[in-house]
């Protein structure tokens, strides 16, 4: 699909990141010479300099033949009319970033009445995400793949899981459920594991199962299903202002600590039922005096990756069951992995995790027997979505007698509608829908995963 | 740290194209019947095929872990696989023993990839059709460039390829022309081979036999100049059943045509004509050309006495220049001292940016001469504050400042090289246009040397690898085979 993504910034470039990645054609159009530059050098994208609200530059970048346009400048404004200009200029779709809380109500309307097609804030669909998140009660990532059919969670082994040291035949063998570890994260590899690859402590692994298999599995993890009560949030920008709003809406008790006296009177006008408080999120004594210890969730949204991170880590140290802290700079993540850091979310990755659903509903059934092609695990392993044909060498042999390559896992059959987990008996038939996962291998038939 | 590894790994892959290419001129020697006379054209031609799948396979093997590629690479690989295509490509004529000198074959092949068609033979009739063929269509595979075909042909790609055909292909801004490398590299030679078809369709049309109408458009294509006759194109004037004049029209208009940049060629291909035409380098080009063709008109038309052949020796002569091919139909040497010097002019501009041509481009020329007007109005009144545009846009202080540093380096090693080859001691005019024949990618010269004799066989061979530097590094604009030679490219 050839799509034109316009701004370069954060969003613009993770957005470039996974669309290429996806094979997508895509067009860079940005007012800043030295962005496109680099970017053009980084990715295989066409650059555009110039403004793309303009008639001119869109030409340029050939806005009749795109499918999709996303707007992703630092303006709001901007975005809302360079997604107007595109559409009637004859792009199919279009995506604007809107990030001001004041326009957030009629995101209705400007996507009826405007023609924008998407209508996307990143700290609104960044504060469902937390609060999905909290109420779900478990802090763990999921990505969801095969149309939303299958589940991938990511686990972090711990000493006390049962899951130290066993092989994975054991594991499945010993639990009654049924999962399917698809990817190990050990250090800075990834690795695809056979029946007989060992865990360890310190691996974070990717499981698939179904809904119901997933909550007998946390259970087990000791994941209990508890409900959050009371979230102390930190920082009250309009990303806390949007979580609060949620979780008060859902009856959960909210306190915000926020430093600029002026936001605090807004916030406590805007939100009557959440507790304001003025001050530093930093500052241990003020935390106590509020009685952090006692709420069930710690979520830090300053402006500030690095003072996020130590308000989190001093929740850690408190006990505090949940955590959850913002954080733009995802590379500053790297650094701290041995910390137990899972729970950081970034809005610019949530924001550009709904757009590419959003391009991905609206690709067509494409020529190639491949159907769709997801990027998981911080877009280091794939998992392709393939439909069986009949002349395919994978039909009807027992999955443990199949001779597959090397770092290839099928990780989900989909027969009828049905999302079925495969063990070692089940087979491969005619029309079915088969998720393969491996190691950015490039698979783009079936037959590929067989060792010739 | 530069990453070895992967610059072998796409050595590698070159080796296979060079073979490929190698093995397609086997084919013509054998079409030709060339082969079984009893030379050892055959070996000559096996011997380099067989080294370079060998080399092929070996480094190409296995794809490196560390797979990153950035500018530098970029420029280490195309200055060196330059290099080693030329040293590669001189051995068929070598080994057969056509061109006794290695030194010579070298200098042979480097003005056939660089496009340049300077040549050392003084009896160019005397070699067999096969050798001919190969001289021709290394004109052709440099003209677009061999990495650009290679990023056409090979399908799964690094995304920083784009420093590959950064490095390659001319001009200030190189941009693609849609958003996927793989698909620009294809239009590009998709035009090319088209263009390249048509003349010689039309060549066919004017009585030419069916071998030398495609040897004289891959030489027009890449805008090379090697012709297969020691008179070069004015030999077809006395061939019988050659409609002369219109075969020179021909050559001319297609001589300027690939000297456009070929991003014009495909805005006209998806029908947006009116950016097409309103592109300023092209105009400008088009503006020097005509306005060369009048002046030379009026200067020599004492010489011709009539108005037709004036014009058509004058069009052919600009657009042999501009286009830096240097096919040659009248001796330019004996031309009045006003015409010379304009045609060495233009053998400085060369063509439009993003074409086959050499010379500095008509696009930096443009830069030059705004920046520099630019500077003279600060001069005037210090505060102003003046942008400079091109083709309707603003440009980007950096991309002026990489222009003028260009012409820095430009002229430091043309004034080196120019010290260098006159340690010969021949005459100044024959080693000035040399070095600018040679640095330009144009070909013939004037002077005692060049002008009468018309070759570079005189030359010293130290002279010659003089030369064979200066090609490579006008083609490739300078700056790859500068990193390539550079200490700190190496340095950890």
């Amino acid at each position: 699909m050839y799509i034109i993504i316009i701004g370069g910034g954060k969003l613009g470039t993770t957005l470039i990141d996974c669309l290429t990645k996806e094979g997508h054609d895509i067009a860079l159009i940005d007012t800043n010479y030295k962005t496109v530059d680099s970017l053009v050098g980084k990715y295989d994208i066409l650059g555009v300099c110039g403004n793309g609200a303009t008639a001119e530059t869109l030409k340029e970048a050939g806005v009749d033949r795109a499918r999709i346009v996303i707007a992703a400048t630092a303006v709001d404004e901007v975005n809302v009319l360079c997604a107007m200009m595109a559409k009637k200029m004859g792009a199919h779709h279009t995506v604007a970033r809107v990030r001001a809380a004041e326009y957030s109500k009629q995101l209705v309307f400007m996507r009826e009445e405007l023609g924008i097609g998407m209508v996307v804030n990143p700290d609104l669909e960044t504060a469902r995400e937390i609060s999905r998140t909290l109420r779900s009660m478990r802090t763990v990532k999921i990505d969801s793949f095969a149309k939303g059919r299958a589940d991938l969670v990511e686990i972090r082994i711990t000493e006390d899981s049962p899951f130290v040291s066993k092989r994975l035949w054991e594991l499945y063998k010993t639990f009654k459920f049924k999962i399917l570890v698809c990817a190990v994260q050990r250090g800075d590899d990834i690795i695809i594991p056979n029946g007989d690859f060992r865990l360890e402590v310190g691996d974070k692994i990717n499981v698939t199962a179904s809904h119901g298999d997933l909550d007998e599995m946390f259970k087990i993890l000791g994941y209990s299903k508890q409900k959050v009560h009371s979230v102390m949030i930190v920082g009250g920008g309009s990303l806390g202002f949007f979580l609060a709003r949620e979780l008060v809406e859902q009856k959960i008790k909210v306190k915000i600590i926020e430093s600029n006296e002026e936001r605090c009177v807004e916030l406590s006008e805007k939100l009557p039922k959440a507790q304001v408080i003025l001050g530093n999120g930093t500052d241990q004594d003020l935390l106590s005096e509020e009685g952090f210890d006692e709420y069930d969730a710690c979520v830090a949204l300053t402006g500030i990756d690095e003072e996020n991170i130590i308000i989190s880590l001093c929740a850690r140290l408190r006990n505090i069951k949940n955590i959850i802290f913002k954080v733009n700079n995802t590379s500053l993540l790297k650094a701290i992995n041995q910390d137990n850091m899972d729970n950081a979310i970034s809005p610019k990755n949530v924001t550009s995790n709904h757009i590419v659903r959003y391009v991905r509903s609206k690709e067509g059934d494409e020529t190639s027997s491949v159907q769709t092609l997801y990027k998981l695990v911080d877009n280091k392993i794939e998992a392709v979505e393939f439909i069986v044909r009949s002349d395919s060498k994978c039909v009807g042999i027992p999955l443990s007698q199949m001779n597959l390559k090397n770092g290839i896992l099928i990780a989900c059959i989909v027969r009828q509608g049905k999302s079925i987990i495969p063990g070692g008996n089940d087979t491969i038939e005619v029309n079915d829908n088969v998720v393969v996962v491996s190691n950015n291998l490039f698979l783009r038939k079936l037959d590929e995963i067989l060792e010739v | 740290m530069i990453n070895s590894k992967m610059i072998f790994y796409v050595l590698g892959r070159l080796s296979f194209i060079e073979a490929a290419f190698l093995l397609v001129s086997l084919f013509v020697s054998l079409v030709c019947g060339n082969l079984f006379k009893g030379d050892m054209l055959l070996i000559a031609y096996l011997i380099p095929i067989v080294i370079l799948v060998t080399l092929g396979f070996a480094l190409s093997l296995k794809k490196p872990n560390n797979s990153h590629f950035y500018a530098k690479e970029g420029f280490v690989v195309v200055a060196a696989s330059w290099f080693l295509m030329s040293l590669f490509g001189a051995l068929p004529s070598w080994i057969s023993g056509y061109i006794p000198s290695f030194i010579d074959a070298f200098f042979e092949t480097a003005s056939g990839f660089t496009t340049t068609g300077s040549s050392i033979l003084t009896d160019i009739e005397a070699l067999p059709k096969g050798l001919l063929f190969w001289r021709s269509f290394t004109h052709w595979i440099g003209g677009m460039g061999v990495l650009v075909f290679m990023l056409a042909i090979f399908p799964e790609q690094e995304t920083q390829s784009i420093f590959l055909m950064k490095a390659e292909s001319p001009g200030p801004q190189v941009g693609k022309i849609v958003s996927k490398l793989r698909a620009t590299a294809q239009i590009l030679y998709g035009i090319y081979l088209v263009f390249t078809l048509v003349e010689m369709v039309m060549l066919l049309f004017g009585g030419l036999s069916f071998y030398d109408s495609v040897v004289t458009s891959f030489a027009t294509a890449g805008t090379g100049g090697f012709a297969i006759y020691n008179d070069s194109i004015g030999h077809y004037r006395n061939v019988a059943g050659v409609n002369y004049i219109y075969c020179e029209y021909v050559i001319s208009a297609f001589m300027i045509l690939f000297g456009v940049n070929f991003n014009i060629f495909y805005l006209m291909l998806i029908k947006r004509f009116k950016e097409a035409f309103s592109s300023e380098e092209v105009l400008t080009y088009l503006a020097v050309v005509l306005s060369a063709i009048g002046v030379i008109s009026l200067n020599t038309f004492q010489v011709y006495g009539s108005v037709e052949e004036t014009i058509r020796n004058a069009f052919f002569n600009v657009s042999s220049l501009i286009s830096t091919t240097g096919f040659g139909t009248v001796s330019i040497n004996d031309l009045p001292q006003l015409s010379k010097t304009i045609l060495i002019i233009l053998m400085f501009f060369g063509a439009c940016a993003g074409s086959t041509g050499g010379g500095v481009k008509i696009a930096r020329v443009i830069l030059w001469v705004k920046s520099g007007f630019a500077e003279i109005r600060r001069c005037i009144s210090p505060n102003s504050v003046i942008s400079t545009k091109y083709e309707g846009k603003k440009v980007d202080s950096t991309i002026v400042r990489s222009t003028n540093s260009y012409l820095v380096l430009y002229l430091v090693i043309f004034i080196v090289s120019t010290l260098l080859v006159s340690l010969d001691g021949f005459d100044f005019e024959s080693t000035f246009t040399g070095v600018l024949s040679c640095f330009n990618n144009i070909g013939p010269g004037f002077g005692k040397m060049l002008g009468v004799v018309g070759n570079f066989s005189q030359f010293s061979n130290f002279s010659k690898l003089v030369l064979i530097f200066d090609m490579i590094a006008g083609r490739l604009e300078l700056l790859p085979v500068m990193v390539l030679f550079s200490f700190k490219t190496y340095k950890k």
